[in-house]
């Protein structure tokens, strides 16, 4: 007799279900959503062939540099790639991981982003562009720290977790962080999943003028969404006064929280992208108000994909954490020791053996900031690489030029959120 | 693929002669653009004649209401010239496809083989002191006579292009937004309606087409003309060919030298291949 397993009732959710009975609590982790979705995988560049002319790799220029925040704000950032790291706070990572994202991006001439609970004196001092995230937790929040950023991140929320705040277990809130949060250590520590100054899009915008007045105007204000009504979220931002905006797709990884808040709530970024420009064009203020997305970016393909539907730049997480080190199969037993595998440990628990979602201090010293930073310095070349590839292979002199009518859809599905046709048609669902 | 030809004759003695320069400078392109070929013609009394405006139609209806027309037909193209502003006759002929309209330029255009349009467009007997002409091998957009070169879409402006933009649905996207009406799918179209918008806002032709070439990506030799000017640029790697000759007697410009080769004077001309992403511009 062959043994059938049971669509409804897999594997995993007879031990979600036996977990949940044995214990009483909910799971908390990382990672993003572990479920399929549409995803830039479901969608394909059209080279140049003969009706247009691909660019030479070896001796033609294809530009990459990208400007951020010229809106209102007096020093935009000039970015000499279009992939940014994505706000992580320190308490989630080490300050060795913190410091070595600084470094990589520095190197490649790009920006990182703080996280909950501050800036670290390690971060700055590596990063040459760094953002600061201003978060509903207010964890770490100082005038100081708004001073000594080059861009202010006003989080309203995360692709992981749109409408819901964050979780940081007590293991890893050692001194140091207790002592940025103003908190206890050792205490299980939720963040806000709301920001008690606002209450919607007006009272942000007074806020954003805070922030303004407080900095002088100099540093660009962003704005982070998690993907959800991206077309409305996008339009309200940039009524706030926003100079970029940044939507987060549910495959965003980095954020802990429950599961079941992870894996149904928000949008993949393939669909919440359209949303964005469209907004953005409606308010005549596509590429005035850069677009940044994230959420799930893991090749050059992703950012280019990203950029051909209209985003200015992207950010990296999850990714940028596996390029420091994260799931190596070199620590293999120590996954196992955790009850997890190189490949599926998911950030949460506080004993990372690479040294990176920790804050154990021994854990954290396996992680060298100088190797770590050329690691993700490597990793952020590759990408943007990739990206310059199929520019060119698309006859673009700058990935900026990249355009939806580069792009076709592999399912109807992706043709439908992504707005580009159908490959081998010129049918776009819903058009 | 395509063929492009211009000649601006600054000596008036020579301006019988545009039409049998222009036919033989598109005879040396032809091969370049078998589809269809478009011709523009600047200063031809016979065809606009002095504080007459024209205008070039695609399948004009039979009867304009524009009294004291002078029309003539060209194959696909009607030329409705009337002593009127050019903004009145351009409001008589509503409804109409304009592919042209100004108080110099006439123009022509239509599908099929470039001599025998050539013929039909009576070119070798224009007159005038500037002309260009296009002939067309189509890319991503229908061999129509709508497709073809020049795009002429600001008054007495023209611009024929060989090679293709990369970029054109975002700059068409931007354009639509603020306001700007298409006649075509055709990327050169995009390049045209950009230009117009500078010279509409002031620029001349050089700062348009600096302009041009920092927002445009892909591939392109374009000339551009006006009531005033005449003006080529390439893309930054110069990928399709361009050669200009000058003479105190004339300009001309061509996809290929052996268009300019029975030019008079051309052994004693300075001929050049003009430089990526420099702009060539005469104005007078």
């Amino acid at each position: 007799m062959t043994l059938r397993e049971s669509a409804t009732f897999d594997r995993p959710t007879i031990a979600a279900i036996q977990r949940a009975a044995e214990t009483g609590v909910y799971d908390i982790r990382g990672w993003g959503a572990k479920r399929s979705v549409p995803h830039f995988d479901d969608l394909l560049f059209l080279g140049a062939s003969l009706s247009r002319y691909p660019l030479e790799g070896y001796r033609e220029r294809c530009g990459t540099d990208v400007v951020l925040g010229g809106r209102h704000a007096t020093a935009p950032l000039h970015l000499d790639i279009p992939v940014t790291i994505a706000g992580m706070s320190f308490g989630s990572l080490s300050a060795q991981a913190k410091e070595a994202l600084g470094r990589g991006a520095s190197e490649m001439g790009t920006s990182t982003t703080t996280g909950d609970g501050g800036m670290t004196p390690e971060e700055r001092g590596q990063s040459r562009t760094l953002v600061y995230q201003y978060l509903p937790s207010r964890y770490g929040m100082n005038r100081d720290h708004l001073h000594a950023a080059d861009a202010i991140e006003v989080v309203l929320g995360q692709g992981a977790k749109p409408g819901g705040g964050g979780m940081l277990l007590g293991q890893k809130i050692g001194d140091r962080v207790a002592a940025m949060r103003t908190l206890p250590a050792g205490i299980d520590q939720r963040s806000a999943c709301r920001h008690p100054d606002w209450t919607g899009p007006d009272d942000l915008a007074i806020k954003i003028l805070e922030l303004r007045e407080i900095t002088d105007w100099r540093p660009p204000v962003y704005v982070k969404i998690g993907a959800t009504r991206a077309y409305y979220d996008v339009k309200l931002a940039v009524a706030a006064g926003a100079d970029v905006v940044v939507v987060d797709g549910m495959q965003g990884g980095t954020a802990a929280t429950q599961e079941v808040f992870i894996e149904h709530v928000g949008i993949p970024i393939l669909a919440a992208l359209p949303q964005a420009v469209q907004a953005l064009r409606e308010l005549g203020v596509h590429r005035t108000v850069q677009l940044v997305v994230s959420g799930g970016i893991r090749t050059g393909a992703d950012v280019a994909k990203a950029m051909a539907m209209g985003a200015d730049a992207v950010a990296i997480g999850t990714a940028a954490l596996i390029a420091l080190g994260d799931n190596a199969p070199r620590y293999a037993a120590d996954y196992a020791a955790l009850g997890s595998a190189a490949g599926f440990y998911d950030f949460q628990d506080g004993r990372d053996p690479a040294g990176i979602t920790t804050q154990d201090p021994e854990l954290a010293a396996r992680l060298d900031p100088v190797e770590g930073g050329r690691r993700v310095a490597n990793y952020l070349r590759v990408l943007t690489q990739e990206a310059q590839t199929l520019a060119r292979a698309c006859g673009k002199a700058h990935l900026r030029n990249l355009e939806p009518e580069d792009l076709v859809a592999l399912t109807v599905e992706a043709a439908a959120m992504a707005r580009v046709p159908l490959a081998g048609t010129t049918w776009i669902p819903g058009t | 693929m395509c063929g492009i030809v211009g000649l601006h004759l600054r000596d008036p003695e020579l301006h019988p002669c545009l039409g049998r320069l222009l036919t033989s400078m598109l005879a040396g392109v032809a091969e370049r653009g078998p589809d269809s070929a478009g011709v523009a013609v600047y200063g031809d009394r016979r065809r606009c004649p002095e504080g007459y405006a024209a205008v070039s139609l695609l399948d004009a209806p039979p009867d304009l209401p524009v009294p004291g027309a002078l029309v003539t037909e060209a194959g696909d193209t009607t030329v409705v010239a009337a002593p009127l502003p050019v903004e009145e006759l351009l409001a008589a002929v509503t409804g109409a496809r304009v592919v042209g309209a100004g108080t110099e330029v006439t123009i022509y255009k239509g599908t099929g083989r470039p001599l025998d349009l050539a013929r039909t467009y009576d070119l070798a007997d224009a007159r005038g002191w500037q002309g260009l002409a296009h002939t067309r091998m189509a890319t991503e957009s229908q061999v129509t006579a709508e497709g073809c070169h020049p795009f002429s879409v600001g008054p007495d402006q023209c611009l024929v292009h060989n090679g293709s933009f990369a970029n054109h649905a975002s700059i068409r996207r931007e354009l639509v937004a603020a306001g700007v009406a298409f006649d075509s799918e055709n990327d050169s179209e995009v390049g045209a309606r950009f230009v117009a918008a500078r010279l509409a806002a002031g620029e001349d032709l050089d700062k348009a087409l600096r302009a041009l070439c920092e927002r445009f990506d892909g591939f392109y030799t374009l000339l551009v003309t006006s009531a005033d000017g005449f003006a080529v640029v390439r893309d930054a790697i110069a990928c399709k060919p361009a050669v200009i000759a000058e003479t105190p007697r004339w300009v001309a410009m061509a996809s290929e030298f052996r268009a300019l080769a029975e030019l008079p004077g051309i052994d004693d001309a300075r001929i050049w291949e003009p430089e990526p992403e420099r702009v060539y511009a005469w104005q007078w």
